[in-house]
Order: C-alpha cells, then structure tokens, then sequence
C-alpha cells in the first residue's frame, strides 16, 4: 500500500519527468522493433509500419499508462481546471460580475448570520442557560409610593422571599446604573448592584477571588466584583488585585473577585456591588429585577403560577389590576427581544439578494454557454460523452464559485464591521467582533449551491438535444427549454427584489413617520453633557444648587453661549421613568368643583426652555428671580391647563397644589409650555409640571443643555471649561446634541432602513440587469426572423413594441408575486414580531411603478437594437 | 495476423512477466523478446500493452524498476523482481498448475 502511494504521489508531483521516462521508454522499444524488422530485410519504411501496428496506438498506450499510474481523476480534474481557468480568463467581465454579485451576497449572508448566531444560537456564557429567566414588573404589584426625591417601594421582595418558590434554585435580585469609577481621571462605566443570589443563580465562578455572599455583606456592603475587561483595563491585571480599593462615585470599595472574560451581566456592566450599597445608585433606578434558575424541568409559565401564587399571599398586591404584568421570560428572549424583528428582516432579505444574485449568475451564464453550443456539439460528436461536457463546463462553475468566496470572506469582514459601526449603541455588545470559522461555513455552504446551481444548469444545457447535433444554427432563437428557465429566472429576481424594496419601503416609512413627530422641542442644535454629582462632595441640597447655580454662571461668561439650563429629565428617551402624580387646582371664586390633572414632574433651571426650543405659551419661562427662598413658583404644559379646562393665559397667576400624597405645596403658576413627547415619538407628549431646580434640587443625574451661534464643537469645550472651573473632578458624559438625541431613538429602524434600501437596490439593479441580458441575447438571436418580417413590411414600431412587450410580461408577473410574497410574509412576521407596522398600500405602488419603470428602461435598449436590425445583413450573415 | 495465435487470457500477462524476470532483470524491450522467443510468436501480445501492465505491477511492489544502459548503450529501464514478486509468481505458478492439472483431468477424463 506505501510503495503504491508513493507511486501515485511521485506521479503527481513528477509529472513530467514520468511522462518522459515513458516516451523514453516507448521509444526504444520500437526502435528496437524496427531494427529486428529491416534486420529482417524489410525496407526501413516498411519496417516502420510494421513496428507501429504490432507495438499499437502509442497515445493509446500512454493513456492506458496514466490509467495504470491511478491520478486519472486527478489528470483529468487538473485538465478541467486548466480549460476553466482559459474559458473565465476569455470573458474577464462575466467573471467579474458573477464572482462579485454572487460574493458580496454571499459576504453579507455570512455577516448576518454570524449576528444571527451570536445572538440566538451561541450559548448565553452562563452553564445550564436555558434554565435563568428573568422575572420583571414584580413592583408593580407591590405598589409605588412616591417621595420628594424618587419613587421607592412600599415593599421590595426579596430575594429569599422569591426564592421560596420551589419553581427556582436560586433567585438574584439586580439594578442597574451609571457610576463614576477611578479617582484621578473617572470613567463612567454601566455598574449592576446584585443581590448574593445573581451570582449563585448564574453560576458562573469568578477567576479571581470570589463573590460577595449574604454572611459577607453583615459586615460591609463596599464590596465589588469587577468584569475582565475593567480588570485588564484599571488594573493592569494584576493577579494580586484583591483587596485593592475601587473608587466608586467617591467612595472606596475593594476588590473581591474578578469574573471571567465574555461575562457582563446585564447588558454591559463592568462592576458588581451589593444593593444598596451605593445610595446614588440606588436612586438612580426604581425598582430591582430578578434573574432566577430554573429548578430542572421546571417551565417559565408554571414558575409565574407560582409566582403569583406566593404574592397572592401579600396584601399590598391583592388589589393590584396590574397582575398579569408579572413576567416570567427565558433569559436569552428577555436580551435580544429587541433584535429579534431587525434581525429576522435582515436575514430574509439577505437570503433574498443571494437568491437574486445566484439566479443572475445562473442566467448570465446559460446565456453564454448556449452562445458556446456548436463549441459543445462539436465535441460531442467527436466523442465526449455529455457527462465530460458537463464536467468541463463544471470546473467554471467551480472556479467562480471560488472566485465568489474569496470575494465573500472579506466582504463578510466588511459588512460585519459597518454593521458593528452603524448598529444602535448598547446593542452593539451582543455582535460578534469578528466572523468565526463556524460562520464562514455558511458562505461555504451557500457557495457550494451556488456552483451546483450553476453546474446543475451546464449539465442540463449540455445534454439537451440540441447540442448533440450541428443541424442546429447557433444563430436560431434558443430552444423552449432554454427560453422557458431563462424567462422562469428572470421573472424570479424580479420577485426577490420587489420583495425586499417592498420591506425597505415599510421601514422608510416607519422612519419618515417618526422623525416627522414633532417632540415639542425644537432646537436640535442643543448641546447636552450629563453629570452626576457624587454624594460625597454634594450631600446637601444646597450644595447641588450652588453646583448648578455656578456652573450657568460659569456659561455665562462665554460668548458663544446664548443660553444655557439644566434639567433632571431629557426628552425623547423611550426607557426613562417619569413619576406621574395629581396636581390640583387651588379652589377659587371663579372655579367650583376640584379641578386636578395628571402630570409628571419634572425639574428644571432657568434657560432650560430656551435651550432646548420648548416655546412658552402663555406667562413667562424660570428665571433666575425664582429662587430658593423665594415664593414657590411652577410652569406647567399646556397638557395641565387642558386638563383644568382653562385656557393657558388663564391659568398664570393661578395658585395650583404640587405636593406629593397628600401635603400641599402650593405653587404659582409663572408659565405655560408646550407639551413635550418625554419618551420618544412613540409615546404621546404627557402633561407635565416643571419646579425651579432652585427650589426643588434633586442630586441625581442632571442634563446641562446650551445653545449658541456656534458649532457643536466650540459649545462642548464651553460646557467642559464651565464644568471643570467649577469642579475638575467631574466627569462629563454622554455629550450630544438633540439631533442626536432624537435620533438614538430611531437608530435600530434607519440603520435596518438602510440595509434594507441598500439590498432592496442591488437586488433590483440585479434583476434589471438580468432581463436586459436575457432579452437583448434573444434578440441578436432572434436576428434573422425580425429581419425576415421587417423586409415583409412590418413596421419598427411594431418590432420594438413586441421586444418591449414581451420583456414587461416577464417583468409584471415577477412584481406581482414579489408584490404577494411581501405582504404574505410581511403580515406572517408582524403576527410573530412586536414593532412591524401595516404595510402601506401607497408604498407598494411607489415600489411596483419604479420596478416598471427600470424593467421599461431595460427592454428599451434591446428593443432599439431589434429594430435597427438590418435585413439584408441579418439574412446574409451564418 | 493469423489464425493459430493465441489471445492472451485475462490477467495472465502479469504472471508472464514475472516468470520471464525470475531469472534475471529485464528491460521492457528484452522482456518482449523472451515473450515473442519462448512462445515462438503464437501469442499475440500487443508490444505497448506491456508497459502499462509494467507500471501496474511496480505499483503494486512485485516488481522494481531502474534505470541503467543497455548494451548499444542507450538509457533504459531495467525491470527486477522483488521478494513479494517472487512469492507471488512461485504461489500463482502453483496455483495455475493445480488448476491446469484439473482441468486437464476434466478434459482427459470426459
């Protein structure tokens, strides 16, 4: 078996040297036939031909040699190879545009699906992780009570309490914030406070040190289990970092444990505290989540039944209507539930440019190997079987179908990493950093059926009648067969892409819609910096206001700012919490009856609704008279007054009750607002009370917001001087303009917007390409019969409508069933998913007219063509 | 050709030139010869059919192959048996006699 190997190997690698060892060798032996013959007394000539019949066919021999040599297969594959490479080096063009379409639809499938997998498919880092679930909205039911500064809970559970449900082996009770980390120069970094039983329920052990237990936490909450990415980053990783302090928005905690790389819980969070552990923190969120293990076998569905059960138990819920909100969600739906719509859309329509882009390729070689079928019938008839015909023309297919993936792998590269770029901030963490080498299967994959497809279609080209025979013009129209695929194909691309404009269409729309919604603020221009005043340095209420107070007079100062305020809510952020309370209406003569609106609180500093656009309706906006220990003054939304059926002038002056359950604080109405979209353009604009910072300070995180005849660039370093010659120890964060406030919120949808367009385009210059090659092909084959009719007298008007007619036909029927596909599957997916709206039967039109018009545009040319068809030439040539 | 040659049965050229290089190591053209020689010209095998059926074997380890000048002095290959060559002629010599005396019975005894 070894000598036999070697054999072969020598074969292969020695080619040439084997083959003349055996020319050598043949050529000896009958020149040494020849000898014996004319010894013989043959003459030399006739001696030669007796020596050729009796050694025989020397080619022959040289074959059956290879034969026995054993790299037939390889030989003939090798041949194949060499005539592919030739027939693609022949029409560079065809090659390039196969390998390129095909590659980058195969480049950006892999991409996706590498976001696909990483996100649905790749284990959660946590063992066993189909058994964590995360329970939310548990404090609805407990009741809200609200305080001067937030919103605390009659009654938090905790995590014992819930861990009585047998349903679960280990319950964890988490929020989570923002904090200042470091002392010199603090980073602010997204930082969860967990109960002992999250680590216990994710099961995951630090690498370092250990985590924070219940026994741990009687003596000191400053404890803190830090990520591996704060530990390489901080620390140097330095093995020795237990016990080292950790500063934490001024305060010192220590190191306990560092948790393996790849593990951020939730989301992005670097460092793990115990509760309360941090009073900022703690009043940065409202109420806590939990993350539970699953006991085996226990569902999430018969976990909420008992769930419910246990809090059936506890009179502040009883009542509650709110009980069906109480959520029990595998952990993995819970993190991508936001993905899951974009996603599904993307790998559809990436799956259907590929479609697009394979059929084109398919289509635009079939054209060519018909143009090639005297080529083919020639070889036939000298022998070829139709299984070697086909073999050749497979190695092209194989050869661009490598061509296409050594396109495809850095275009996955690329796609993944303008994806990475563009895709909204925060989820940008669940994307893979790279294509692994499992996702580069699928591109594989898809390649190898490209090249089926293609060798699927040689191989039947090859062996269709036609080509067996010379009796066939190449100049005659295609057979019915080649006529019907290459109809049935372009009409199929046709479909893909109205399919996918059909979707980009109902995106475009979606988008358009919500930048359109008016916010209620309008200056989009508005820098805004975030800032936390640490509870170290500013534990009193005044000190928060002399922050405040110093900081706008430090804007003051600079000439590029106009006006400057700060506020403690933001508008346009979907996921902030705004605590809704009644104000009343101070009775009076004019007024009978109790007048009371809801409204949300908010609290704002004099320049605020000038910084941000806000227009005043009525009265007059905060000023800097509206001071601490000045009369208690309020503005209010135009929501308010609607709401006490006053009109907004009427209610100035008037004296309304903004105090919480049941004190009365009473307050003057100085102004009248417009109402603003709090939560993004998704949510209606709430009815909203404004108190003076100066009068209602709340050391949580505030928004500075300035605007000024000045670029972004110059306003930010104003905010940073202004900030930092108050206090340089500040961190300024999130720093932004409105715009781009705004359009956070619209980021998923314009960035799935314009993938979508991007693919919904290429699909469809694709498929316009491919009718125009199809028809154009049929026409210069066609040549002789329309020059036989025009020299009959039919007119060019009529040639050039028919070529016209025929390629709409095609074009018609693909809009239509691409038209069908969309809205079937489109109304099957927003069944499944949340946040895909109706599709608009106005944006289905605008699609079907530009798809005419671009199918118009492309059977225009080869109609022109036909009917420049010169008769005499078109009859004379073949 | 004439009609008293004898087509070669399937699979015999292997054992036949085993046996012509049992005595001593041959090159393709000598190995011909001792066919053509021995048989006195009634087998009919095709000179070039020798070659693939040479590699075949040298293939298969039964037989070595080097190269060395003949006696006009020209670059030839030069065939030689190896120890498995000479095992498997001596078991397929015996093997074809048993089967030559049993059907000579077969033949004789009918």
């Amino acid at each position: 078996v070894l000598t036999d190997l070697l054999h072969r190997l020598r074969s292969l690698v020695r080619r040439r040297d084997v083959e003349r060892d055996l020319n050598d060798e043949l050529r000896y032996h009958l020149e040494c036939l020849i000898e014996r013959h004319t010894q013989a007394g043959l003459s030399r000539a006739e001696a030669e031909r007796r020596a050729r019949l009796e050694f025989g066919g020397f080619d022959q021999i040289r074959e059956e040699h290879r034969d026995a040599r054993g790299t037939r297969l390889i030989d003939d594959t090798a041949r194949d190879l060499r005539y592919a490479v030739r027939q693609v080096a022949r029409s560079p063009a065809l090659a390039a545009s196969v390998a390129v379409s095909v590659g980058l639809a195969i480049g950006a499938n892999a991409a996706i699906f590498s976001i696909v997998d990483a996100v649905f498919v790749q284990p959660l880092p946590f063992p066993d992780a189909e058994r964590l679930v995360r329970i939310e909205s548990v404090f609805v039911r407990l009741g809200l009570r609200m305080t001067e500064t937030g919103i605390e809970l009659a009654q938090v559970p905790t995590a014992p309490e819930m861990s009585a449900a047998q349903a679960f082996t280990h319950v964890g009770s988490y929020t989570v914030g923002n904090a200042n980390i470091g002392d010199a120069n603090p980073e602010r970094l997204s930082v969860a406070t967990v109960s002992p039983g999250v680590f216990l329920a994710l099961g995951v052990p630090p690498t370092i040190g250990r985590t924070f237990t219940a026994a741990d936490l009687a003596h000191t909450d400053r404890l803190a289990v830090i990520s591996d990415g704060l530990w390489r980053r901080a620390f140097a990783a330095d093995p020795k970092v237990l016990g080292r302090p950790l500063s934490i928005n001024n305060r010192e905690f220590s190191v306990l444990g560092v948790m393996p790389a790849g593990v951020r819980f939730p989301a992005t969070s670097d460092v793990w505290i115990p509760p309360a552990a941090d009073p900022q923190l703690a009043a940065q969120v409202t109420a806590p989540t939990f993350v539970a293990r699953l006991a085996p076998g226990v569902t999430p569905q018969a976990a909420r039944q008992e769930l419910l059960g246990l809090l059936q138990g506890n009179p502040l819920t009883q009542q509650d209507p709110r009980s069906a909100s109480l959520s029990v969600t595998p952990l993995r739906d819970a993190m991508v539930r936001d993905l899951r719509a974009v996603l599904l859309l993307l790998t559809a329509s990436a799956l259907l440019v590929y479609l697009v882009a394979c059929l084109n390729a398919t289509s635009l070689l079939l054209t060519r190997l018909s143009g090639r079928c005297r080529e083919f019938a020639i070889r036939r008839a000298i022998g070829a079987s139709p299984l070697r015909v086909a073999r050749q023309v497979t190695g092209e297919s194989v050869l661009l179908g490598a061509l296409a993936v050594a396109v495809a792998i850095p275009a996955s590269w690329m796609t993944l990493h303008t994806i990475r770029r563009v895709m909204p901030s925060g989820l940008e963490s669940a994307l893979p950093a790279t294509v692994t080498t499992r996702n580069v299967l699928l591109p594989l994959g898809l390649a190898a059926l490209s090249v089926c497809a293609f060798a699927v279609a040689s191989y039947a080209a090859a062996r269709s009648e036609r080509f067996a025979t010379l009796r066939v013009s190449a100049t005659t129209t295609g057979g019915r067969w080649w006529k019907t695929v290459q109809h049935a194909m372009v009409t199929l691309q046709v479909v893909g892409g109205v399919s996918i404009l059909v979707f980009a269409a109902a995106l475009v729309r979606s988008v358009g819609t919500l930048t359109a919604v008016d916010l209620g603020a309008r200056n989009d221009a508005a820098v805004i910096a975030e800032v936390t005043l640490p509870r170290a340095g500013y534990a009193t209420s005044s000190d928060v206001r002399r922050f405040h107070a110093q900081v706008r007079e430090a804007l003051g100062a600079h000439r590029v700012v106009s006006e400057a305020g700060a506020t403690t809510h933001l508008p346009g952020d979907p996921n902030q919490i705004l605590q809704s309370f009644a104000v009343t209406l101070q009775h009076s003569g004019q007024v009978s009856g109790e007048r009371a609106a809801d409204a949300v609180r908010l609290s704002a500093t004099p320049g605020y609704f000038e910084a941000l656009g806000i227009d005043v309706i009525a009265g007059r906006p905060f000023a800097d008279t509206d001071e601490f220990d000045g009369p208690r003054v309020t503005v209010v939304s135009e929501g308010v007054a609607r709401a006490f059926q006053l009109q907004p002038r009427d209610l100035v002056g008037r004296r309304v009750n903004v105090g919480f359950g049941g004190n009365e604080v009473l307050a003057e109405v100085v102004g009248v607002v417009r109402d603003v979209r709090m939560q993004g353009p998704e949510r209606p604009a709430a009815a909203a009370v404004y108190l003076p910072f100066a009068q209602w300070p709340i050391n949580s995180a505030a928004f500075l917001i300035v605007r000024g005849p000045a670029t972004a660039r110059q306003l930010i370093s104003s905010i940073r001087a202004a900030v930092g010659q108050v206090d340089g120890s500040l961190p300024l964060y999130n720093i932004r303009t409105f715009e781009d406030v705004r359009g956070e919120y619209l980021e998923a949808s314009r960035f799935a917007m314009t993938v979508m367009l991007t693919f919904g385009l290429v699909a469809s210059a694709l498929a316009g390409l491919g009718l125009f090659g199809v028809l154009s092909y049929t026409v210069r084959l066609r040549g002789k019969e329309l020059a036989i009719r025009l020299a009959l007298g039919a007119t060019v008007q009529a040639v050039r409508r028919e070529v016209i007619y025929s390629g709409i036909r095609r074009a018609f029927i693909g809009l239509t069933a691409g038209v069908g596909l969309a809205f079937t599957s489109w109304r099957a997916a927003a069944a499944r998913v949340p946040g895909l709206e109706r599709l608009d039967p106005i944006d289905v039109l605008i699609v079907a007219a530009s798809v005419l018009a671009l199918t118009f545009l492309a059977t225009w040319l080869p109609a022109q063509q036909a009917a420049r068809t010169d008769p005499l030439g078109a009859l004379r040539a073949d | 050709m004439s009609e008293d040659r004898l087509e070669l049965p399937q699979g015999t050229l292997d054992l036949l030139i085993l046996k012509t290089l049992a005595v001593e190591p041959k090159h393709g053209w000598a190995i011909a010869e001792r066919l053509h020689q021995i048989s006195n010209a009634t087998l009919d095998i095709r000179q070039g059919s020798l070659y693939p059926a040479l590699h075949r074997l040298e293939r298969s380890g039964l037989i070595k192959a080097e190269w060395g000048t003949s006696e006009n002095n020209r670059r030839v290959k030069s065939y030689d048996l190896t120890r498995r060559g000479r095992e498997r002629l001596d078991a397929d010599l015996s093997a074809w006699r048993r089967l030559n005396a049993v059907l000579a019975h077969i033949f004789e005894g009918i």
